[in-house]
């Protein structure tokens, strides 16, 4: 097997001239992102519909703490 | 973690990335979220109602974009692409392999132990035609 170093692809380059395409870093954070902002448009519509928060107060309220959650789970998850 | 200096840094990290790609989906989210607002306040829906109309608009592409990012998908998409290089001639097909193995071994490495499943740790088998 040969080493093999990341070479991020270009729209011109030759696809031969590259040893192995970079791998799409976010692709880890893409499943908590989706998490994080169902989270703030379910409280947001939940508590601007009962009038309680404004909606953007509602939408943050859900997706601040999951944010954080999920950091924190992805650095707990990396160790 | 105030034991472990590369905790914080780790955090940092994970808070960045989250970041970022909940900004590329909340982008996708508030376009759909507005146009649908913006289509009912035309209709006449008062404006009392472009809050909630704007949240209900940002869930519905969630579900979509929760497929579209899945590690599968993009792995997915990664192979038909190296494979239609493979087609034009602009690809060997033994480095086709290699990349694909490569990128297989990557992401099993990359995703937590409790979603992996056994087969996707080990090499997919040779093809009759490559060498």
């Amino acid at each position: 097997m040969a080493t093999l170093g990341h070479v991020t692809e270009t729209a011109g380059s030759s696809p031969e001239d590259e040893l192995t395409p970079a791998p799409p870093g976010l692709f880890r954070y893409h499943g908590g992102a989706n998490t994080v902002l169902c989270a703030g448009v379910a409280t947001g519509l939940l508590f601007a519909g009962l009038n309680w928060l404004p909606a953007w107060g509602g939408f943050l309220a859900g997706a601040v703490p999951t944010f954080l959650l999920t950091a924190l789970s992805h650095t707990l998850r990396d160790e | 973690m105030s034991e472990n200096p590369g905790g914080l840094i780790r955090f940092i990290r994970a808070v960045l990335g989250l970041f970022a790609s909940t900004t590329i989906q909340g982008a996708v989210c508030l376009s759909v979220g507005g146009a649908l607002t913006y289509v009912a306040i035309l209709v006449g829906c008062p404006p009392s109602l472009t809050p909630l109309l704007l949240l209900a608009g940002m869930a519905v592409p969630l579900w979509p974009l929760r497929v579209y990012y899945s590690p599968e998908r993009i792995l997915e998409r990664k192979f038909a692409r190296w494979d239609r290089w493979v087609e034009k001639g602009q690809l060997s097909r033994s480095k086709c392999k290699l990349w694909k193995e490569a990128m297989h071994r990557w992401y099993a490495s990359q995703l937590p132990s409790s979603l992996v499943a056994p087969e996707a740790t080990q090499v997919p088998p040779r093809l009759e035609d490559e060498k």
